[in-house]
């Protein structure tokens, strides 16, 4: 993951700035500039991000993120505690299927404890509620099979829709499973008693998890004002690093995870009053400090005076330390040399800076609101006297006409670095700008008929698997149907990743537990001893579950497949059914999701990755707006952006799993590989920008995002083309195989000329109406209108 | 003394027992205490705080289920 940057300072003086970031950037250009005669090298990879720098290969990706990391073993360590707690009780009470109830924990824990009662909560008052739709539901079918395929057709339509155009998303898909496979099972036994006794159970079987993780969590979860603590001072870390080494891996993963999955954190420290008033208003400053501290690290320009990047670093450093001991970091300016080669403005702006600092933490509310009101009026006074000269000089180096001069003291990202640590060690924060809201309704849920599709694609796979199943009477496969909802996504190519991350998981619990059965559970003769059985079996599940986005799902598969053999009854249990039954009915779903899935509408992942930038520039263009000294306070807005970027390439990674008929033309996939960069770049560009008027350039950010929208659907109908065209390709590479053997398949070129008529057919067009961008930015803004193209 | 095993308190048709009545009247009380001594600043300083409002809404809990229900 290590990136190459000597190159970009060289070629592309004008982003000298932007430089470790673009180094991507450079390479996708030349190969995208160079175009034929690089292609074919690019092309086998596929959407491995080798085009753009060595990456690891999947194997090596798959041991880095079984990596530790902070925090992980706690974790981890913690949901095996309490699944084994949960199996103890279930034996005690006698609660049916201890499996499932162990499987909601690991499913459903995330290290913020105030979260995780929440969740609990929601359930226990949640769960009656759903007990009385399905009652309801039951009673409509009047116990005829028909009626009951019909209200499972309904009811997981109108879910499925609801999840994937609401922000609902996976919820909406887990309650259509619920009510579909609650169905299922009164098809089974259609009498009122076994009904509400089956109902009262299923209550009984989600409730004592909930009520065991809310009390676990009160006593030994992770407190939110901790968790955020570490996350900052990992933040501050991968900084320093980036800073010091060169290394920028770890402080991009970070950069992409964006800022909103902690708002709800310090919403909670600051509603439950974990912390006093004045400490919660510290903690929301340090979240979206971080952020921009890291943001500005990151647009450091390579050129930077090697000791001023020292002292920064060092900065960082002690403030991660003086984080570490509890206590809050350093005033910046005691420790802040002169600058070496400006005059010099730290000295200039250090007394009012300490005056604040000093007072600070003693002031109450109102006192700091007021400071912080004045505050950004003041900052400008204390530049003006001393630095005129270097201000003129920074105006200049902003635009970055002439990297050599942008090496002065106020170079806008260095000057945001200093002020993100000045905010960490309890100066006021400017005034907030709030990133924009996503709206709960997607804008276009009536009219994009993708969630339709999705709905109706996902609904037939599941009916299908309940036929086979109830035509073979074969019950122990039922996993079958429970696969078409949980492994259903967006589009093709998450859905086979996701079917294989299912399959391998399933395999290694089966393994798991089948080999407990025949060498640990014959000499188990006590609740205990099943309990630390438990416990180790799902330590292995929860430390993969525990990890990255991208190999999670697979341990929720171990931990699940593992208690599913073990947990049996009442006690220890030596059955092999369920590994068989559950083994076979993975195998079948998958199947039969696979097929749905590339067959009708397929969903090409390049029309989600487009959607994704078309909304990263809209959200760019609404910073664009922004007047310039509000720009460098939306923080949030910025890093909503890099989180839906980051997104966007997480996606486009796994295009190795789409069947070839989806994937796009290997120019096309490194255009897109190249917006990635491009967009980044323009985002700490225009954050960083002081420039009173970019509205053209919103204007000009509007219209590529409308262009990447308008291709996403282009593409989607050519997918409709391509898929139904494709057939034999799909008998030769089964879906979960296919990412693995492809970079052996000898007749590669065949298929890339294949592909290319699509893309070819529709560029052309495209490209001819193509008129350059003028005004700021707009090398970025073209190499971007190329790739919308 | 084996009926005062059996559910306590009719409400909306349904028999509710009362240690469940005690134990949510427990937890409901000590997050009122708690709100009252975060006004009065005392939360703040508080050691053991977790501990402390678990034992509390055990100790509102069982005095509810001694004094009201009588056991």
């Amino acid at each position: 993951m290590v990136k190459t940057v000597t190159l970009a300072p060289l070629s592309d003086p004008p982003v000298v700035s932007l430089a470790a970031q673009s180094a991507p950037t450079t390479a996708s250009q030349s190969a995208s500039s160079s175009g034929p005669s690089s292609a074919p090298t690019a092309a086998p990879r596929s959407a491995q991000p080798s085009v753009l720098s060595p990456a690891p290969s999947r194997w090596h990706q798959v041991l880095e993120d079984l990596q530790p990391f902070s925090g992980r073993a706690g974790l981890t360590w913690r949901i095996a505690l309490l699944c084994a707690l949960v199996t103890g009780a279930a034996m005690l009470f006698e609660i049916p299927e201890a499996a499932i109830s162990c499987y909601l924990i690991i499913f459903l824990m995330k290290p913020d404890a105030v979260a995780n009662i929440g969740t609990g909560i929601g359930f226990l008052l949640l769960l009656p509620g759903l007990i009385a739709l399905l009652a309801w539901i039951i009673n409509l079918t009047q116990g005829s099979t028909l009626h009951i395929m019909l209200a499972i057709v309904i009811s997981s339509g109108l879910l499925l829709y609801l999840g994937a155009a609401t922000q609902l998303g996976e919820q909406g898909s887990v309650m259509a499973l619920i009510i579909a496979f609650v169905l299922t099972l009164i098809v089974k036994a259609p009498f009122g008693d076994a009904a509400s006794f089956a109902l009262r159970e299923a209550w009984a079987m989600a409730a004592l998890p909930m009520l065991l993780m809310i009390g676990f969590n009160l006593l030994l979860g992770f407190s939110p004002v901790r968790l955020l603590r570490d996350q900052l001072r990992a933040r501050l870390a991968a900084a320093a690093e980036a800073l010091e080494t060169g290394d920028r891996a770890e402080l991009r993963e970070l950069l992409r995870e964006g800022n909103a999955p902690f708002e709800p954190q310090v919403l909670a420290t600051r509603l439950l009053r974990l912390v006093p008033r004045a400490d919660a208003r510290q903690i929301a400053a340090d979240l979206r400090a971080g952020y921009a501290l890291m943001l500005a690290v990151s647009a450091l320009p390579d050129a930077l005076d090697p000791a001023r990047r020292a002292r920064l670093a060092e900065q960082i450093r002690a403030a991660h330390a003086a984080l570490g001991q509890g206590k809050a970091p350093a005033p910046v300016s005691a420790q802040a040399p002169a600058p070496v080669s400006a005059p010099a403005p730290a000295p200039a702006r250090s007394p009012p800076r300490t005056r604040l600092i000093a007072q600070g933490p003693l002031e109450d509310a109102d006192a700091r609101a007021d400071k912080a009101d004045v505050d950004p009026t003041e900052g400008v006074a204390w530049d003006e006297p001393a630095e005129g000269a270097a201000r003129a000089d920074s105006a200049e180096a902003a635009t970055w006409a002439d990297p050599g001069e942008a090496a002065t003291w106020a170079d806008p990202a260095e000057r945001a670095a200093w002020d993100a640590l000045n905010v960490l060690a309890g100066a006021p924060e400017a005034e907030v700008v709030p990133a924009p809201k996503t709206p709960f309704v997607a804008p276009d849920a009536l009219s994009n008929p993708a969630y339709i599709r999705f709905a109706l694609k996902t609904t037939a796979a599941a009916v299908i698997c309940f036929l086979i199943y109830t035509a073979i009477d074969w019950q122990g496969i039922h996993t079958a149907m429970v696969t078409c909802y949980v492994a259903a996504l967006g589009t093709t190519g998450e859905t086979v990743h996701k079917l294989a991350l299912r399959i391998i998981g399933c395999l290694i619990g089966a393994a798991i537990g089948v080999a407990a059965i025949f060498w640990v559970i014959p000499h188990i003769d006590g609740i205990g001893a099943l309990m630390a059985l438990v416990f180790f079996g799902c330590l292995v599940g929860a430390w993969v579950s525990t990890g990255p986005e991208r190999l999670s799902y697979a341990g929720v598969q171990v931990a699940l497949a593992f208690l599913l053999t073990v947990l049996q009854g009442f006690g220890p249990s030596v059955s092999l059914d369920t590994a068989q039954g559950r083994i076979v009915g993975i195998l079948l779903g998958n199947l039969v999701v696979y097929l749905i899935f590339t067959r009708l509408w397929p969903a090409p992942i390049v029309g989600e990755a487009r959607a994704l930038f078309a909304r990263a520039l809209s959200g760019l263009a609404g910073m664009a707006r922004l007047a310039p000294a509000r720009r460098l306070n939306a923080v949030s807005s910025a890093a909503a952006i890099e989180a839906l970027v980051g997104k966007g390439e997480e996606v486009l990674r796994l295009l190795p799993f789409e069947p070839r008929a989806l994937r796009p033309t290997p120019a096309s996939e490194a255009a897109l590989h190249g917006a990635v960069a491009e967009i980044e770049a323009l985002n700490r560009a225009i954050w960083l920008s002081p420039d009173p008027d970019l509205r053209q350039t919103a204007e000009q950010l509007d219209y590529l995002a409308e262009r990447f929208d308008g291709a996403a659907e282009a593409s989607a109908l050519d997918a409709d083309h391509a898929g139904s065209g494709f057939g034999s390709g799909a008998g030769s590479s089964p879906g979960p195989d296919a990412g693995s053997s492809l970079s052996s398949s000898p007749n590669r070129g065949a298929d890339c000329s294949l592909n290319l008529s699509p893309g070819a057919a529709s560029s052309p067009t495209l490209h001819t109406d193509l008129a350059p961008f003028v005004g700021p930015f707009s090398r970025q803004l073209n190499q971007l209108q190329r790739a919308a193209g | 003394m084996l009926d005062s095993m059996s559910p306590e308190l009719p409400f909306y048709g349904a028999y509710f027992p009362s240690w469940l009545i005690s134990a949510t009247l427990g937890i409901l009380g000590s997050v009122l205490v708690r709100s009252l001594l975060i006004r009065l600043g005392v939360d703040q300083g508080m050691p053991l705080r977790t501990l402390v409002y678990i034992a509390l809404a055990c100790s509102i809990a069982l005095a509810i289920s001694a004094k009201v229900f009588g056991r």
